[in-house]
């Protein structure tokens, strides 16, 4: 098993919850303390006004990804339900190629939700395993844990990429799903600090990548499903939702990934709105190739585009 | 993008807005649809728990000015609906401008489609009518005149070139041929169960009863006193009323 480190630690907007919600997620085992100062509270973030259905349920941005609106529109209900201190949603699994819109799910609703999102990666090299398993010696608490320790923050969004040519073995599938597994992530045991951890506010978003979509291989397509443990704890208690590219929708994407980006930039001015979209939508279509609209590749493209038409540049 | 402000005053029945509820039936359902009502035609999107709707935005609309109007823009935009979410972001996001650009080519290209479906549809109709017609007087039995052998034949032959003979009868003398030809001719609507007939009874028979027919009507116009008189008396009859 291999996991790398924290790609990127979004700050939650706003910083701090909007309702009184706070936790504590590590709990000693005895003579130890628990680290990282996690026997405070921290906040839950990602409640409020933003869950009644006028809020995230109805906010632009995730139509290109069929189901999702619902998903998000029931994880609301459900933490309004629930005291509406913090947003929760149960785990999500997004299936799909390459390019097709799963990183943009994640970063939507780290935005819209309000919460601190992380990425990791499992599988892969180098292998850097420690943090994840318990049984070997680390000095590095588990990856979730970090997370929560970094953004003081109890349900922080935790992003899980895989990839189906690099796939996980069956000791990280077992480990990643106990993580996820609400009947046992409430007390996760991290014996290697003495410590009990609560991951049951984590909002879990598992990616599992196809092959590259861009890529002309004629081998038939590898089929694009996640690891036997984490497929039970998914189809027990969450979501999966299985995304794919078509021209409809690859246009529907760039124009939510800009939408998004200039949201995230405090842009709201339409006729900024139409520039950036134009001059977004004729990148690479000049060369007669279709063009990326993934999140990577589009993000980038948005904001030097932005950049432009803020200082009154041609684009 | 959602609104974070100020917090909703919740009744005993709602929290935030959502129905209070834990029944399967109460997960949201979201959805996005054309609506024309009236003269008006607009997308709107939903989210529905069970009966009842939690929310609802109208992104786009656009007043056709009469009801007919209104049911084709309507028509033409559910059959280009595949961009109908483009169409309700981009409308929320850039504006009216925007999205009456994308729509309206969108509907004239369709409604174009249709005008144009529909002259293809009359030209086909049309060419379908003139063929039937073609193919009815193709079927059609006529009456024709041959000599053969120095005798005198009235035939009976399906229109068209190098159509075989269905009946044949043959006269000595042409005179003969006309007087029954005066009577034959006004047989028309006999003729197909005549021809179905061939075959089924002997040749001399039908040929037997025909001219008995002729010589039961020549008499029945004479006794009527409007014979032509001399060998053809039938020769200014114009058929039975």
């Amino acid at each position: 098993m291999s996991v790398a480190t924290p790609r990127a630690v979004r700050p939650a907007l706003p910083a701090r919850s909007d309702g009184p919600g706070e936790v504590v997620v590590g709990h000693t085992m005895g003579n130890t303390y628990v680290p990282l100062g996690l026997d405070r509270p921290l906040g839950l973030q990602g409640g409020g006004e933003r869950l009644a259905p006028t809020g995230m349920p109805m906010a632009l941005g995730i139509d290109h990804v069929p189901g999702l609106r619902e998903f998000v529109a029931e994880a609301c209900r459900r933490s309004a339900m629930a005291g509406a201190a913090a947003y929760a949603q149960p785990p999500l699994a997004l299936l799909g190629d390459r390019s097709v819109g799963k990183g943009f799910v994640s970063n939507w609703i780290s935005r819209v939700a309000g919460l601190p999102l992380f990425r990791m990666r499992a599988g892969g090299t180098p292998s850097v395993i420690d943090g994840w398993q318990d049984s070997k010696q680390s000095p590095l608490a588990a990856l979730p844990v970090l997370a929560m320790a970094c953004a003081r923050c109890a349900n922080p969004l935790v992003v899980i990429e895989m990839d189906v040519l690099d796939p996980i073995d069956a000791e990280t599938d077992d480990h990643l799903a106990s993580m996820i597994d609400r009947r046992r992530n409430r007390r996760w045991l991290d014996r290697q600090r003495g410590a009990i951890f609560d991951l049951g506010h984590v909002c879990w978003v598992l990616e599992m990548h196809g092959r590259t979509t861009a890529v002309t291989d004629l081998r038939p397509a590898p089929d694009v499903v996640l690891p036997p443990a984490l497929a039970k704890v998914v189809g027990e208690q969450g979501t999966t939702l299985r995304l794919s590219s078509s021209p409809n929708r690859d246009e529907l994407r760039m124009l939510e990934i800009t939408l998004s980006i200039c949201a995230e930039q405090g842009v709201s001015d339409q006729r900024i709105l139409v520039q950036v979209h134009d001059a977004v939508s004729r990148f690479g279509s000049e060369g007669g190739e279709k063009p990326r609209t993934d999140w990577g590749a589009l993000s980038g493209k948005v904001r030097r585009v932005l950049q432009a038409v803020q200082a009154g540049a041609s684009v | 993008m959602p609104g974070h402000a100020g917090s909703r005053p919740s009744s005993p029945t709602e929290v935030l807005g959502w129905p209070i509820g834990a029944d399967a039936s109460s997960a949201p359902v979201a959805s996005l649809a054309i609506e024309a009502e009236g003269t008006t035609v607009r997308i709107v999107r939903r989210i529905c728990c069970g009966d009842a709707t939690v929310a609802q935005q109208t992104a786009w609309s656009m007043e056709c000015g009469d009801a007919a109007r209104c049911h084709d823009v309507h028509e033409a935009m559910l059959e280009g609906s595949d961009d109908l979410a483009l169409w309700f972001a981009g409308a929320t996001a850039f504006g009216r401008n925007w999205a009456d650009a994308r729509i309206g080519a969108v509907v004239a290209r369709l409604l174009q489609k249709r005008v144009a479906e529909a002259e293809a549809d009359e030209r086909a109709r049309s060419k379908a009518r003139l063929d039937a017609i073609e193919k009815a007087e193709q079927q059609r039995i006529g009456i024709y005149f041959r000599e053969r052998k120095g005798r005198h034949l009235i035939v009976l032959q399906r229109r068209g070139p190098d159509m075989p003979d269905l009946w044949t009868i043959a006269f000595n003398e042409a005179w003969e041929r006309d007087r029954f030809l005066d009577w034959f001719q006004w047989q028309g609507k006999r003729l197909e169960t005549l021809v179905a007939s061939i075959g089924t009874i002997p040749a001399t028979d039908l040929e037997r009863d025909l001219l008995e027919e002729m010589l039961r009507t020549e008499q029945a116009v004479r006794k009527a006193g409007l014979g032509a008189g001399g060998r053809r008396p039938l020769r200014f009859w114009k058929g039975a009323k």
